[in-house]
């Protein structure tokens, strides 16, 4: 019988006698110090329920506080850089919403279609100011850099109380049309608003080079009546301002107002005033 | 193991007592004879018994996961001592290269038992399976001192039947020419 056949399948039956000689010679045990060794460990762990004294668990306690608060801190740092960050900026969005506002603001009811040059739009931006002083000193912080444009592109010099032609009645315009005010002696605001569409017509007219119309015309010559001082002086404001034509305007409508307006005006003008049918 | 793994020591006790010589015997005929080695491959078996106390699931006879740890224990002495993987034990030279270390142990073997009368018969064993291949040699002692079947050698060495039965046969061979040598 060859050793494969013994072997075959059963290979505990290959040599019976072999493995017989195999067990008779080898029989040595582990040393009875390791086996105590052993037991005792083995005694340790079930006294221990199953839990070896190794520095192990520390480490995990260690990386488990590692894993669970690293996210936190870094979320937490996070939304700290983000806080400060969001305190930083308010000084750039304040500015934002007014612009916007003031973009996407319309026109004034009261206004007539207004010139779309840059004056003009600057002009509104007054024109919407609802009253609040703080309001009205953003405002002017964003209209100003419009209006610097505004002045090289104008083809006729801008008067000397630009926004006089252009306030309705704010607190922050009082200021501004503080000369005008006084040109037209009284101060109403009725007044002021009956004055200041056709003003700023006028300079669009003359803008434009086109003649002023007969309505316009009419509709100063059916104005209430004026104090003939006041009058007197917003032409000669006019006139000194070199808005020749809305000078001439103002003349026709105080000579419609008053038949001897010639001789309210001072002499300087009055050669002029000759010059105007 | 299932009753140690529930708490009773005892069940220890009886367990390691039933198997301790097949695991030593197992790891002392691998190290050739070197008992300082055995002792530290055989602790740390056991170690890693008791370790495994309440993860022990019992899906196949006790000795057959006891030499799958001790195969794995071995595995690790050879790679981390002789920088061999179980894969290059295939290879000539590597095979001499453990042959000779097995050998060196062998030549410094005074165990007191070897004095008996059946020393000579004893010794000659012991030298003619140290002279044969560890995978043949590997096969060889789990068969005779685990006394795991042909099929579970398979298995636990992931090999096929027919690898394992080769190896056998090769061993037994060698074994019964000592033997008859002494007759």
């Amino acid at each position: 019988m060859s050793d494969h056949d013994r072997l075959g399948s059963r290979p505990a039956n290959g040599d019976a006698e072999l493995e017989r000689a195999w067990r008779d010679a080898s029989d040595e045990q582990p040393p009875s110090h390791l086996d105590a060794a052993i037991i005792a460990a083995a005694r340790k762990s079930v006294s221990e329920g199953g839990k070896q004294p190794t520095t192990a668990p520390a480490r995990v306690r260690s990386q488990d506080w590692l894993t669970r608060w690293q996210p936190l801190a870094a979320a937490a740092t996070v939304a700290g850089l983000a806080f400060v960050l969001v305190q930083m900026l308010p000084r750039e969005h304040s500015g934002r919403p007014s612009m916007q506002y003031e973009e996407s603001a319309p026109a004034p009811a009261s206004a007539e279609p207004q010139p779309q040059s840059s004056s003009a739009r600057g002009a509104t931006y007054y024109g919407q100011a609802p009253g609040a002083a703080g309001d009205a000193e953003s405002r002017e912080q964003v209209a100003v850099p419009e209006q610097a444009p505004s002045q090289s592109e104008a083809p006729v010099p801008p008067p000397p109380t630009p926004p006089a032609t252009t306030a309705k009645a704010t607190a922050s315009d009082a200021a501004a049309t503080a000369d005008a005010s006084a040109a037209l002696g009284e101060d109403s605001a009725d007044r002021r608003q009956e004055m200041e569409p056709q003003l700023t017509g006028r300079a669009a007219t003359a803008a434009a080079g086109a003649p002023s119309s007969p309505a316009r015309e009419r509709e100063l010559g059916n104005s209430a009546p004026l104090d003939t001082a006041a009058w007197a002086s917003r032409i000669v404001a006019l006139q000194e301002s070199g808005d020749v034509l809305a000078a001439e305007d103002a003349l026709r409508a105080f000579r419609a107002a008053e038949p001897d307006a010639d001789s309210y005006l001072p002499d300087s003008l009055r050669e002029w005033a000759r010059t105007v049918e | 193991m299932r009753a140690y793994g529930q708490g009773d020591a005892r069940a220890f006790e009886t367990l390691y007592a039933r198997h301790k010589g097949a695991s030593y015997r197992y790891f002392l005929r691998h190290a050739g004879g070197d008992t300082a080695t055995a002792d530290e491959l055989h602790q740390d078996l056991w170690l890693r018994v008791i370790g495994a106390r309440e993860r022990y699931e019992a899906q196949a006879k006790f000795s057959t996961w006891l030499f799958t740890l001790a195969r794995h224990r071995l595995v690790d002495h050879w790679r981390s001592r002789h920088g061999i993987s179980l894969a290059s034990l295939e290879d000539d030279a590597v095979l001499t290269q453990v042959e000779d270390s097995a050998a060196a142990s062998r030549d410094v073997d005074d165990d007191p038992l070897h004095a008996s009368i059946d020393a000579e018969t004893r010794r000659r064993l012991v030298a003619a399976l140290a002279d044969v291949p560890p995978l043949q040699r590997d096969a060889f002692l789990l068969h005779i001192e685990g006394g795991l079947s042909l099929d579970e050698i398979a298995s636990l060495t992931a090999t096929s039947g027919e690898t394992v039965k080769s190896r056998l046969r090769y061993a037994y061979r060698r074994l019964r020419a000592t033997l008859e040598d002494l007759q």
